[in-house]
């Protein structure tokens, strides 16, 4: 049975104890294994990759997507590709490719139908919804601005990129997050970029200092490259956007060089910051100061720099609440040499590096990290960690220093005390085998309450992982509208089963240059319901439901609880 | 002569180019005495391993250590050397090994304040904060006043809530080092949690004029390599 108890306009705070809620230390059990089903699946694309990565440009795209397109509740994957720099100054491109989830484990490409092969020098995807129709959209990430993929409903994408107003950025742009900062309920758009890069006047490989890694002579930079300003678009709600960067003050005066970008309610107080990872400097976290204006505050967070004061590679980017305390801590990949540097969410936007306590620092201190999420791969109620892994020089191979250019997988188990313990290679081969990796986005692909892992790598087929096996743990999943924001990006969701109290965000981008499921996936231990479900509305309204059977997928629209998915969505356009 | 020269004039330019060319002829000087004199001498292989570790060569270097260690298992002074190599490799086999040649060298000489401060540091690394602490207390006891030890020692009582005992490390490191920058970044964090903005932003803007500072030196060398390095 569920009850529903609605109230509007309530304080959206949830628990801000900076501690881990007291639990059992974690008794070792069979583990998952990720089972390597890529195959299975029928997906076949292949990443274009220049064989010796002369350009720094050849070496940063692999984007991945997870987008119910068709709105039938089973996600749908998007890869992005790109060519080499031969090949643009040619006129030749790269084809991206959609994969329309066949409901049976099996995927079949719709690329060409849809109209997204390509988009551009594409490097990520993230999923919004410009326009508030209920179909999801694609805003792709290129060296040379935006494309946005306004998606018709009827399997069709068409390129809208002039019409919104985003034709004019035309940076190198890598990062993007959809989210609605000023609570119209119209999803504005922000996107990072990356560095000032003319493909006809090129650094020559290997030719100066930032042209070199150990005496080893590889592309250049992107240490001296100067990097690009930043962008924020407000959603004007006719299907345009604005460029208000420098009003809102997160122009990026700086000239970082930005990499994921993510929008998050960080402080549970109802209003959304904006995190942006920046390659080789200062992170950026924007506190909203109302009136669309934003202050930078990352130092005073302690989230801009290492723990001793370096500026680090910081690359992917993945929100979590790994200690269940009502807020989400930050976990980013760096490279080779620096750490995946995990920054603890102590409330009221303060952070504390716990890389090294965590047990996470050492053991990601030899490889370069991209894509990496928060992901409760055994269903336990408790966020583990993954991340993949793979060189930028695939000159280091040759040169014998002990680095190699395809790099395992890494997945960090959750021990319950704020720590984490390598399992990587408690987990199968499968994500032991060395790749090229790059982005990475989470989802139940066949619905069965099982979390899969997406990932693309740099060089040849992407990867779907599966975790099988294990104890056999129960889980809820939960699809939300709201009454603004359709795919109701960043509502807060607390949910409690017996001792579990867990927390989650909607959230559009993260990882890198990847967008999960938006749907929210919850573990549940043993515990065979949800005996609390509170929902915290980008609007502000905050609603309660209670008794939910474990092992089923929700779809919740706003003020009304639980409803048929149908309600929720929009109808299917077969004809348009 | 370079040292006296040094005393005599430390900031003035011409004084110092001069010293620094005495210096490098002097080492090139005495490479080759040392090939002449005693060519297979544990002691010639360690000039050779600090030249192939220089010239980026770790894996050739490595060897030419465990040469000299081998002709002389008491050679001042090696194991320390290979320590810091194999501490700084991107070759997690190679970084692997640094903490036994630390504790090697500690072995050889149990007042070896600085093996002990880099043993400090590994430890931590390790996430065995128990034994970091004990090794930098060992450094601290060795040499009070360095503000290397004093700062990673606060580094591992910040880890294990040694929060009091941390910011008055920091602040006495300080004392001692003002440019320590990381000592200063730290302060800040500390600062600013113990509630006392005006310190932590002072320590911030010290931090950043360092790290400023630090920048420019940064770019000059990389400069100065790049016109070096160019065909």
């Amino acid at each position: 049975m569920v009850g529903l108890a609605l109230a509007l306009g309530g304080l959206c705070l949830l628990a801000q104890n900076s501690k881990p809620s007291p639990a059992s230390a974690r008794e070792p059990g069979p583990l998952p294994q990720l089972i390597d089903i890529t195959s299975s699946t029928r997906i076949r694309f292949n990443h274009h990759a220049s064989p010796d990565k002369k350009y720094l440009v050849e070496s940063m795209s692999g984007g991945v997507a997870l987008i119910d397109y068709d709105r039938d509740g089973w996600p749908d994957v998007y890869f992005t590709n790109a060519p080499d720099v031969d090949m643009q100054l040619a006129g030749k491109k790269a084809r991206s490719a959609l994969f329309h989830n066949n409901r049976d484990r099996t995927f079949t490409e719709v690329t060409d139908k849809a109209g997204v092969a390509h988009p551009c020098w594409a490097n990520g995807a993230v999923v919004g919804d410009y326009n508030n129709d209920g179909w999801p959209d694609l805003l792709v990430t290129c060296f040379g601005g935006v494309v946005m993929y306004r998606n018709n409903g009827d399997g069709v994408f068409v390129d809208v990129t002039r019409e919104a107003g985003l034709a004019g950025d035309t940076m190198w742009a890598m990062g993007a997050a959809f989210g609605d900062y000023d609570g119209d309920g119209f999803e504005d758009l922000f996107v990072s970029h990356y560095a000032a890069y003319e493909l006809h006047d090129l650094p020559a490989f290997g030719s100066m200092v930032n042209c070199v890694y150990h005496t080893i002579k590889v592309q250049c930079g992107p240490a001296g490259l100067e990097g690009s300003p930043d962008s924020l678009y407000h959603n004007n709600g006719d299907g345009t956007y604005t460029d208000v960067s420098k009003e809102a003050g997160v122009e990026d005066t700086k000239n970082l060089l930005g990499l994921t970008a993510v929008w998050s309610d960080l402080d549970n107080d109802g209003k959304l910051e904006l995190f942006v990872a920046n390659d080789g400097a200062q992170n950026y976290l924007y506190r909203s100061e109302g009136k669309g204006h934003f202050r930078e505050i990352g130092f005073e967070a302690d989230v801009a720099l290492a723990e001793n004061g370096n500026a680090l590679a910081n690359m992917g980017v993945a929100l979590g609440d790994y200690l269940h305390n009502g807020l989400p801590s930050i976990a980013i990949t760096h490279f080779s040499e620096q750490y995946l540097q995990v920054l603890r969410n102590d409330g009221g936007l303060r952070f504390t590096d716990v890389s090294n306590t965590s047990n996470i620092a050492r053991a990601t201190k030899h490889v370069v990290g991209w894509g990496d999420a928060f992901y409760d791969f055994d269903n336990d109620g408790w966020l583990d960690l993954i991340a993949v892994n793979g060189h930028v020089y695939p000159q280091v191979d040759e040169a014998k220093i002990g680095v190699s250019y395809r790099e395992p997988g890494q997945l960090f188990l959750n021990l319950r005390d704020g720590t984490f313990r390598d399992v990587s290679s408690q987990v199968g081969p499968a994500l032991k085998v060395p790749r090229v990796g790059r982005g990475l986005a989470i989802g139940d692909l066949f619905n069965d309450g099982v979390q899969e892992v997406v990932a693309e790598n740099l060089e040849g087929q992407p990867v779907i992982f599966r975790p099988e096996g294990g104890a056999r743990n129960h889980w809820i999943s939960l699809e939300l509208a709201g009454a603004g924001d359709k795919l109701a990006l960043n509502a807060r969701v607390k949910i409690t089963a017996g001792e579990l109290v867990q927390t989650d965000e909607v959230r559009s981008s993260g990882s890198y240059l990847s967008q999960s499921d938006l749907r929210l996936h919850f573990g549940l231990a043993a515990h065979r319901r949800a005996d609390k479900l509170e929902i915290f509305w980008p609007s502000g309204a905050r609603e309660t439901l209670t008794g939910l059977d474990a092992d089923h997928a929700y779809c919740i629209g706003e003020g009304a609880g639980v409803v048929p998915c149908g309600a929720i969505r929009p109808t299917r356009i077969l004809v348009r | 002569m370079a040292v006296k020269l040094g005393q005599m004039a430390p900031a003035e330019p011409q004084v110092l180019l001069a010293t620094f060319e005495i210096a490098r002829q002097t080492m090139d000087h005495t490479m080759l005495n040392m090939m002449v004199a005693a060519p297979d001498s544990a002691e010639m292989h360690m000039m050779m391993a600090g030249e192939l570790a220089r010239e980026g060569d770790p894996g050739k270097a490595v060897g030419q250590y465990r040469e000299a260690i081998r002709l002389n298992p008491a050679l001042p002074g090696v194991h320390f050397e290979l320590a810091e190599l194999m501490r700084t490799s991107v070759d997690p086999a190679m970084s692997a090994q640094a903490e036994a040649e630390y504790r090697a060298a500690l072995k050889m000489n149990a007042w070896d304040a600085l093996a002990w401060r880099q043993l400090g540091g590994i430890m931590n690394s390790k996430g065995d904060f128990k034994a970091a602490e004990e090794a930098y207390r060992k450094a601290l006891a060795l040499q009070p006043d360095d503000a290397e030890t004093k700062t990673g020692l606060a580094i591992v009582l910040i880890s294990t809530n040694g929060t009091d005992e941390a910011l008055g490390l920091l602040e006495s490191a300080l004392k001692t080092d003002p440019t320590n920058m990381i000592a200063h970044f730290r302060l800040s964090s500390l600062y600013r949690r113990a509630g006392r903005a005006a310190d932590a932003s002072r320590e911030m803007e010290a931090f950043r004029h360092y790290q400023e500072l630090k920048d420019k030196m940064s770019k000059v060398f990389k400069g100065r390599s790049a016109l070096v390095k160019q065909p």
